[in-house]
């Protein structure tokens, strides 16, 4: 394969760039998943609470 | 009735309301040989280049066709209630699998085995000394394919979505299906000894022997209410 | 299922194993002797592959768990670890690309591992729609339950069809992309940010339950008639 830029040592590429990306790409990643759990468990949390008020309420 | 009648009897029903009209098979043949007319045009009419990739587009062609007809065959089912009434009959769950595996595999099959000669003649290739051992390596790859497509088109069958689903859940798991067989088909259209493909029909029967007993075992799960 | 103080200590632990992993990342590993610094991406890389292969082992014993016992919180973590490992998964073959560019030259290669790697992404996110698009809850337990199993059982299978593919294929040359971890600190990092990412991994999962635990108490209030 041709000019492997890792050849010489990892000089001519500047690798951190790379690194950087790599790991903020994976810390959002992370993050977003947390956040999108939580919003949908509010969500389900508030359906729960709306059919068990409205249970309560045919009863009495 | 022993357990092998039963599962002939239900590929029979199979077989038989497909020989009636021919519908489905009418439809694969078609849809197959117009892959691979196409396949010309998609190529730029290189011929050199097609026979050199002719194992990839044949089982690309199969693997395509094969959709077609797992999920013909399941809504045909579905539509006339048949599996209903099937499910009322005190057969085995896996008698009906494995009945309905049986006309997939041959229908399938069937197809495979018209469109090797056309293709040949499309794209003047000589293949007729070829074919028994084209067949050979067509035979586990089209077995497993029908045994899992068979297990998922029976998950699919009732979903919303069911024209993308069922390619979308078969095709990543019969990936080392199509990849043997287009080595393997590689091997026999290229002339090279036949051992090389030995590794390739090992594999493909490592796969159809694990996902035939997973099928046995799960199917049921699938049709119980 | 899992306890709010179970949760919250695996959160906590696992905030401290992830910066300790940083930490032995990037300052007690030193930079790689062929790759240079770029081989740190690995710490992140190997980690999420490693835990999103133990999220789907997890996805498979739960699912023959409901076959047989047809218990809701099998199938909840069923669902819940093939949601994280799914995620986990798409982490790390993005963080294999990147990884790749500066390596390599390009952002993808079809090595064994990064194709086997994307079969089971495939796989699964195949799972998780077919548990979108199933309406009714116990039959879509079911169903996938099943392909939890054969998804599974078909990753030896696709990872030896695979390797066959490519050494048979390239001559043997072709280098394989991986870490090259000889040097005791580095295998230190290494370790340190695996069992960073386990923790992740159960809090995650711990969490996750919370939502089907919940989507669950509505299921069975709705078939009850109330509401």
């Amino acid at each position: 394969m041709g000019a492997d830029p890792a050849e010489d040592g990892g000089g001519r590429v500047n690798p951190w760039p790379y690194i950087l990306a790599a790991y903020l790409l994976a810390g959002g990643g992370l993050l977003g998943y947390l956040l999108s759990v939580s919003r949908r468990t509010k969500a389900m949390r508030a359906q729960l609470a709306a059919v068990k008020r409205s249970s309560k309420e045919t009863a009495s | 009735m022993t357990f092998a009648r039963r599962v002939m009897a239900i590929a029979r029903k199979d077989l038989l309301a497909e020989w009636r009209n021919r519908e489905s098979f009418t439809a694969m043949f078609s849809f197959a040989f117009l892959v691979l007319f196409l396949f010309n045009f998609a190529l730029g009419g290189d011929q050199t280049l097609i026979r050199g990739a002719s194992s990839g587009l044949l089982w690309l062609a199969f693997t395509f066709t094969s959709v077609l007809g797992l999920a013909r065959s399941v809504q045909g089912e579905l539509e006339n209630d048949c599996l209903d009434g099937l499910l009322l009959y005190p057969v085995e769950r896996e008698a009906i699998y494995l009945g309905k595996l049986l006309g997939n595999f041959m229908v399938i099959l069937l197809v495979e085995v018209v469109i090797f000669p056309l293709f040949a003649v499309l794209y003047n290739m000589d293949l007729w000394a070829k074919l028994p051992r084209l067949l050979l390596i067509a035979v586990p790859g089209t077995l497993g394919f029908a045994v899992a497509g068979t297990l998922l088109s029976t998950m699919t069958a009732s979903l919303r979505a069911r024209e993308a689903m069922l390619p979308f859940l078969l095709f990543p798991l019969t990936i080392p299906l199509i990849l043997s067989a287009v080595r393997g088909t590689e091997v026999v259209l290229l002339g090279e000894p036949f051992e090389l493909a030995v590794p390739w029909l090992k594999l493909m029967a490592a796969f159809d022997t694990v996902f035939l007993v997973a099928s046995l075992l799960t199917f049921e799960y699938l049709v119980e209410e | 299922m899992i306890g709010r103080g179970l949760e919250r200590a695996l959160g906590i632990l696992a905030l401290i194993g992830l910066v300790t992993g940083l930490y032995s990342a990037f300052v007690y590993a030193p930079p790689d002797a062929v790759q240079g610094e770029v081989q740190r991406i690995m710490y992140l890389h190997v980690p999420l592959i490693l835990v999103s292969y133990l999220a789907f082992f997890v996805v498979f014993v739960a699912s023959i768990l409901y076959l047989a016992r047809r218990r809701e919180r099998h199938d909840a973590i069923a669902h819940s670890s093939a949601e994280v490992g799914v995620l986990f998964t798409a982490l790390a073959i993005a963080a294999g690309s990147i990884w790749g560019r500066p390596t390599w030259g390009t952002w993808w290669t079809w090595d064994a591992r990064l194709t086997t790697t994307t079969i089971l992404l495939l796989i699964f996110i195949g799972y998780l729609m077919l548990r979108a698009l199933v309406d009714d809850p116990s039959r879509g337990a079911v169903f996938s339950a099943v392909l939890g199993i054969i998804g599974f059982l078909d990753v030896p299978i696709i990872h030896m069809s695979v390797v066959w593919w490519r050494t048979l294929h390239q001559p043997a040359s072709v280098l394989r992309p991986g870490p090259s971890t000889v040097a005791p600190d580095m295998q230190v990092a290494l370790y340190t940010n695996l069992a960073a990412f386990v923790l992740l991994y159960g809090y995650f999962l711990a969490k996750r339950l919370r939502l089907e635990e919940a989507r669950w108490e509505l299921t069975r209030l709705r078939m009850e008639g109330v509401g």
